[in-house]
């Protein structure tokens, strides 16, 4: 097992040389000089090239590339913030907890959700039960998130006033925001769960533990739906990745520092080693997170072994 | 199942019960005592390293935590701050005389050497960012350890004004040499609130400042938050979270502006103006009487119904706002809406284009000016493909001079018609903040003129001139002067509407009513 996730790890770096490959030229065709929104307007020609020629911007795509690519990797150093002369790392340490806050608590809330109603919906096909979960899940997946997140907050802040409606200052304020970007997810693993499930319970292994007079809840529970796992949980790695990446709109309509946010905002200034270096870090996230749920495949399904 | 099920609810019982449970406390904690005031702002500070930036939101921290030479009052005199007093030794050598005692919140005393320091870094190439205020200064010298010498290359007469601005706070040498790279997030200042933490894109943290030299805040905290959705901004006035907010939307201005609970606070002086540049180094667009034709197809009446609906903004009669001093009031000059003058006009001209592209950026009141403005030349007989750009795209574009008009705003850091007109219409600025490359010699006589005049009548005159040429040559449409406007709690007192221009405000006087 060790073999493997360090050959994983391994395999991963060819992923983020690409991936910071194709952030950098990116960055380099987009319209706008970073110079320029750092001195401002008045800045003068001359500031402005002394901060090109400072920054390296004025040197060849590929040495620029390279350079970054060198200190990243011997000196473990993926840049400075033009604006705020801070490290990348420690701008992302800075937000990345509050990304990882709501991003757990909503794929919890999707799976301690979504997998019962998927579970009930299966055993209880074409049922009101069934119709109407699945009627929700479509909601949910149509939903727009800004709405969805207005709406929340007009409800349990402004009217009942039982939630806070920003910021992350304590358990309670994680509910809504968590809330709002777990609805795509539990509608999606609702529906994944659903479908898996009604694939296992029509195998034939299924009758045989019915016939041996089994209880229904060990069948469903011990027999289907461990079988019906795997998808479920491709799934959920696949949603939980995504939102490590920061759920922008969210973090907006939440007023959450999250790395969203700070995508956004970076972009917008043009402060390129943050873009940078925040998007490497989301890629690497959602790598782990790859590598996590295969690995527990493993544990799911004995007949999986893992090899390089 | 059933036991399934039961540790499901349990669980969700628990969460529920933790989380009110927390809520509750929060709720009571923050009835409780009221001596934290907190800001709700629409955008994130960038640097507390005030020569670092020119923005709004970063000022607006600034200004709490340095103290600049001298301040501007509601009238608009100077008056003192860090410095007791000044004189004019020659029309550019000023010398200012320091209060003795003053400390920074390292516990350091402020000297002159803290201000040569501070003032010197600002001409540095560090400080380009606010090149437009320092442009006039040549040198800054300590004469002894509380007086300074300000040498300036030409006479100005709004420099002095100039240092009222949060990019002349004096910051202590030893703090920003020992910081370095860090010291945006390590201010060390001398004013009214000392700074204890900083969440970038969430909220910036200032504790009173106990050993402060003038009138201490009534309040102990003051917390700065960046909520960028204007509708949050309102709902956590409203829950009690925040207790003033910067810019409402319209409709939430409509809605609770009738509220006993909450007070609506406008800008009595607008300095901030939205306009329609013409390129004047387009062919065609440099003919005056072109320009002149193609205004008449501007519905600045219309935009400020149906974009602003007659809210948080007045039709913009000047390239110069009224927050400014020698703003002409008199003379009522926005821009007349009639296509069929304007198209007989241009007929004249001979001025035919296939199309005229007409550039502005994502703000969406700015892209609705677009579309009224596009209607309006098609009236005109002149079609207009309008461009939205991202910020930064939409800068270097202006930069390039590829556009032949543009939509975009800007503001006066100071009531000085100078800190405008110099910036906008000054040949030298061209492709720089002049975006609509206007090179006109009298304008540039008459704003070389305006700049070393000393105050009064004479400079007056050259004003309101300069404001009647402009608008004959019209390098500009100015659309909507935008009042800068603030809704907070009715519990707050001292609270200034004033917002210099560029929304950044004085809350060193605000207290809390008691509670009822």
């Amino acid at each position: 097992m060790l073999r493997y996730v360090t050959w994983r790890l391994i395999s991963l770096i060819p992923v983020l040389v690409g991936v910071a490959f194709i952030v950098f030229t990116l960055l380099y065709i987009t319209p706008g000089d970073p110079a320029r929104m750092v001195l401002g307007d008045l800045a003068t020609d001359d500031m402005i090239a002394e901060f090109r020629e400072r920054e390296g911007l004025n040197d060849p795509f590929l040495l620029q590339f390279g350079r970054y690519l060198y200190n990243a990797a011997a000196k473990g150093d993926i840049g400075k913030s033009y604006m705020t002369k801070a490290s990348v790392s420690s701008e992302l340490r800075a937000s990345f907890p509050d990304t990882f806050k709501i991003s757990i608590f909503a794929i919890l809330i999707a799976l301690i959700l979504g997998v019962p109603f998927g579970i009930v919906s299966a055993v209880k096909q074409y049922s009101i039960f069934d119709s109407i979960t699945m009627v929700f899940a479509m909601v949910g997946m149509s939903m727009p998130v800004f709405w969805l997140g207005l709406l929340l907050i007009l409800t349990f802040s402004v009217h009942l006033r039982w939630l806070p409606s920003s910021g992350l200052d304590s358990f309670s304020a994680m509910i809504l925001p968590s809330a709002t970007l777990a609805t795509q997810s539990l509608a999606i693993i609702t529906r994944m769960t659903r479908s898996s499930m009604l694939e296992v319970i029509r195998q034939d292994y299924i009758r045989t533990a019915r016939a041996k007079g089994q209880r229904e809840s060990v069948v469903i529970l011990r027999h289907a739906l461990r079988n019906a796992m795997i998808p479920i949980v491709t799934v959920a790695g696949v949603q939980f990745g995504v939102l490590l990446g920061g759920a922008v709109l969210t973090e907006s309509i939440f007023s959450i520092p999250g790395v969203g946010r700070l995508m956004v905002s970076s972009i917008k200034m043009r402060d390129y080693p943050i873009v940078q270096g925040g998007v490497l870090f989301i890629a690497f996230a959602a790598s782990f997170v790859n590598l996590i749920v295969d690995i527990l495949y493993v544990y799911i399904d004995p007949r999986i072994k893992v090899q390089r | 199942m059933k036991k399934f099920f039961l540790s499901f609810l349990g669980t969700a019982a628990f969460l529920w019960i933790a989380a009110f449970g927390a809520y509750g406390a929060y709720g009571k904690a923050a009835a409780a005592e009221k001596d934290t005031f907190v800001y709700g702002n629409g955008y994130d500070i960038r640097t507390l390293d005030p020569i670092a930036t020119s923005d709004a939101p970063s000022w607006q921290a600034c200004r709490h935590i340095y103290q600049t030479l001298i301040e501007l009052d509601d009238d608009l005199n100077v008056t003192p701050e860090l410095a007791e007093k000044y004189e004019v030794v020659s029309p550019t050598l000023y010398r200012f005389f320091l209060k003795k005692g003053v400390k920074f919140h390292n516990g350091e005393e402020v000297k002159a050497d803290d201000v040569v320091f501070s003032l010197s870094r600002a001409l540095s190439p560090a400080g380009s960012a606010v090149r437009a205020f320092v442009a006039d200064i040549d040198s800054v010298e300590a004469v002894d350890e509380y007086t300074v010498d300000i040498k300036l290359k030409k006479v100005s007469t709004p420099f002095i004004m100039n240092l009222s601005v949060p990019w002349a706070g004096i910051l202590n040498r030893k703090a920003v040499e020992e910081a370095g790279e860090n010291y945006a997030q390590n201010p060390v200042g001398s004013g009214p609130f000392r700074f204890e933490s900083w969440r970038k894109g969430d909220r910036v943290v200032l504790e009173r400042f106990e050993d402060f030299a003038g009138p201490k805040p009534k309040y102990k905290t003051l917390v700065i938050r960046a909520i960028p959705e204007a509708n949050i901004r309102a709902i956590e006035l409203e829950s009690g979270a925040v207790d003033l907010i910067y810019l409402p939307s319209t409709s939430d201005l409509l809605r609770l502006e009738g509220d006993s609970r909450f007070v609506t606070y406008r800008d009595t002086r607008p300095a901030a103006t939205n306009f329609l540049g013409f390129n004047t180094q387009k062919p065609g667009l440099d003919n005056p009487k072109v320009r002149q034709a193609l205004a008449y197809g501007v519905n600045v009446k219309g935009i400020v119904q149906s974009v602003f609906r007659n809210i948080g903004c007045s039709p913009a009669q000047n390239a110069l706002p009224p927050g400014v001093i020698y703003f002409d009031a008199e003379n009522n000059r926005v821009q007349e809406y009639d296509p069929e003058k304007g198209k007989a006009l241009l007929g004249e001209t001979g001025y035919k284009p296939d199309k005229l592209q007409l550039v502005t950026n994502e703000r969406s009141d700015r892209q609705a000016m677009a579309t009224i403005i596009q209607a309006g030349f098609k009236e005109l007989g002149v079609d207009v493909e309008i461009q939205i750009l991202e910020w930064a795209a939409f800068l270097d574009f202006l930069k390039e001079g590829k556009h032949d008009l543009c939509i975009l705003g800007n503001f006066a850091p100071i009531p000085d018609p100078d800190a405008i007109l110099q910036s906008s219409f000054h040949s030298s600025m061209a492709r720089q903040t002049n975006y609509a490359n206007f090179a006109d010699p009298e304008t540039d006589e008459l704003l070389e003129k305006g700049v070393a005049m000393p105050a009064g009548e004479e400079r007056k005159e050259l004003y309101f001139k300069l404001q009647r040429l402009l608008d004959e040559k019209k390098p500009w449409v100015p659309l909507v002067y935008l009042v800068a406007t603030q809704l907070g709690s009715a519990r707050l007192e001292g609270v200034n509407p004033r917002s210099n221009g560029g929304g950044f405000y004085d809350f060193r006087k605000i207290s809390f009513k008691p509670a009822d």
